[in-house]
């Protein structure tokens, strides 16, 4: 049967590994590992990641002038209602480009945790539902929500463009912005603000809303270069994921403790962890219903199944009037899954990298630590919606375990130190604490 | 010295690189037959990986190997184990041939064991056949 193959060749390759080790390795040298654990440990490393990929979308998200742009943008304050509020106010570089908080605060109370944005260069999808698809069109939707930014698209618009630094930084990249006289013109208007901004924005004639959101989009784009910088650096884990892969047992043991190896065998096998958090980023980005309302209980965020719908009517999505993205390059919105009982209650699967000391955790901050985290898991049984999670039935012991191996997974970014600040010429009153 | 000559870790890490870097398949499936139609089924991308969207050529011939035209096909998959489908909703958007089938938007988002249905509707008749693997 064709699907034995795969199975069939790694039995060969077992057979391999167990001469081998037979034939010569002192039994006080290989790791606790079957050839599968092995397998999925060494795909866990962060030397199996490739390049972030390409955004069709935005031409210059790798452009470093707008790196520099967005830089300055994710940390000026002016871009909210109150002028209090900067991307950096809940994404804090010191607290991994999040915050400790179990809901944000902006200019309101927000309905879910900040997410990090380190790494989402890799998801097709952004926020906790999936409602956005691109980085840009993430970073847009904050400025004008009433209890982020509380911005109105105009009003950003404007004050971006106002200021002679940033006008010249978007014309060097996206062309001639709107004239300085029709932005004065403009009344103060936004498509998802309060009532009087909706009846403003619907007001505006059909050519000024495409300007204004045009201008608005490469706001996001230099905002998506910047975020796209910051990335995951190596950590102990790596080295020992990489000294697996050279087969080298006694390197790799240098670099995780008795502890973090057994949670390391746990975090692939009985605990069923890497089943969405898996690959070199410890994340599917996916979505999935882990029983947080509890046995019997329909949630009462409905996580996916609305952030779904919100994500085919985005017209910043990658389909929409405002994207560069051919139809061959959206894939994952033309065939996104829009329907079905596993997306109510499902939010995306967070990378582990980094997730040590970062509480609380889960999307409105249910734990205050991991070791809580793993506590539900340890308990969660099958909910109304979802069979995917069984009771893990580990001990005190295994439990710490597990701890120890995701406290492996913390390392400084790999990202330029400049890029980890506010940058040196922000406007200095305008700039996030 | 613990490492002999014979569990070099250049050797062990040719071995591993090729067969235990990360859940992958290689993209050509075994045909499978039905009681109507033979299909086969081949990814674009090689090897078949998780969390990567992808697309597939479905080959439709009928019990004498003549190519099916016009078929209606659909597509559903998941996890028996896990009580799940599949992250995306893949779709035949074109006939690229006689008998030969784009299907765009597979995913597969976990490691384990996996079958995608393929509900077959054309002047033959109706009938689904299953694949079944391993990522």
């Amino acid at each position: 049967m064709n699907y034995l193959l795969p199975t069939i060749a790694k039995a060969v390759v077992l057979a391999m590994l167990v001469a081998m080790g037979a034939c010569t390795a002192p039994r006080e040298s290989a790791l606790p590992f079957t050839p599968a654990e092995r397998e999925l440990l060494i795909g866990l490393g962060l030397h199996n990641l490739p390049a972030a990929p390409t955004v069709a979308s935005n031409p210059v998200a790798d452009d470093p002038r707008a790196v520099r742009f967005g830089q300055q943008l994710f940390f000026d304050k002016r871009l909210s209602g109150n002028g209090q509020v900067a991307c950096a106010s809940c994404h804090k570089p010191e607290y991994h480009f999040k915050d400790d908080r179990a809901r944000s605060v902006g200019t309101g109370v927000t309905a879910r945790k900040s997410m990090t944005v380190v790494g989402t260069a890799y998801s097709p999808w952004l926020f906790w539902d999936g409602r956005r698809d691109s980085l840009w069109a993430q970073a847009l939707e904050p400025l004008e929500d009433p209890r982020e930014h509380g911005g109105n698209r105009v009003e950003i618009v404007r004050t971006v463009l106002s200021d002679a630094g940033y006008r010249d930084a978007y014309t060097s990249l996206f062309g001639p912005p709107p004239s300085a006289d029709d932005l004065r013109r403009l009344p103060a208007a936004n498509p998802r603000g309060s009532a009087e901004e909706r009846a403003a924005w619907s007001a505006m004639p059909p050519a000024d809303q495409h300007a204004v959101a045009t201008a608005f989009a490469n706001i996001g784009r230099a905002l998506e270069a910047y975020q796209r910088q910051l990335q995951y650096g190596p950590t102990a884990f790596d080295a020992f994921a990489k000294a697996l892969a050279a087969g080298d047992d006694d390197t790799a043991r240098e670099h995780l403790t008795a502890d973090q190896i057994e949670g390391a065998k746990l975090f692939v096998g009985q605990a069923n962890c890497i089943h969405c958090h898996n690959g070199p980023l410890f994340t599917n980005n996916e979505f999935h219903n882990t029983g947080l309302e509890g046995p019997g209980m329909l949630p009462s965020d409905r996580g996916r199944v609305d952030g779904v719908k919100m994500l085919r009517a985005d017209e910043f999505n990658c389909l929409g009037p405002y994207s560069d993205a051919t139809e061959d390059d959206c894939a994952e919105l033309r065939f996104v899954k829009w329907h079905g009982i596993e997306l109510v209650g499902a939010f995306r699967t967070v990378s582990l990298r980094n997730i040590a000391g970062s509480g609380p955790f889960m999307h409105t901050g249910q734990f205050a630590t991991l070791a809580e985290v793993i506590d539900f898991y340890n308990v969660a049984q099958p909910t109304i919606i979802s069979d995917e999670l069984q009771p893990l039935r580990l001990t005190e012991n295994q439990k710490q375990q597990l701890v120890a191996f995701l406290e492996s997974l913390s390392g400084p970014l790999d990202a330029p130190a400049s890029l980890l600040t506010a940058p040196a010429n922000a406007v200095a009153a305008a700039t996030a604490d | 010295m613990k490492i002999s000559h014979c569990q070099h870790p250049a050797f062990v890490s040719a071995v591993m690189a090729t067969l235990f870097a990360a859940p992958a398949l290689a993209s050509d499936f075994a045909p499978l037959q039905g009681e109507h139609y033979q299909l086969r089924v081949a990814s674009r991308v090689s090897p078949v990986v998780i969390n990567r969207i992808h697309a597939w050529e479905l080959d439709l011939r009928d019990r004498e190997g003549q190519p099916v035209t016009q078929a209606a096909i659909t597509v559903r998959g998941g996890m028996p184990a896990h009580n799940h489908g599949l992250p995306t909703a893949p779709e035949v958007t074109q006939e690229l041939a006689p008998g030969r089938y784009l299907l765009e938007g597979m995913k597969f988002q976990m490691g384990g064991e996996w079958e995608v249905n393929f509900q077959v509707d054309a002047e033959p008749g109706q009938e689904t056949l299953t694949l079944r693997f391993s990522l």
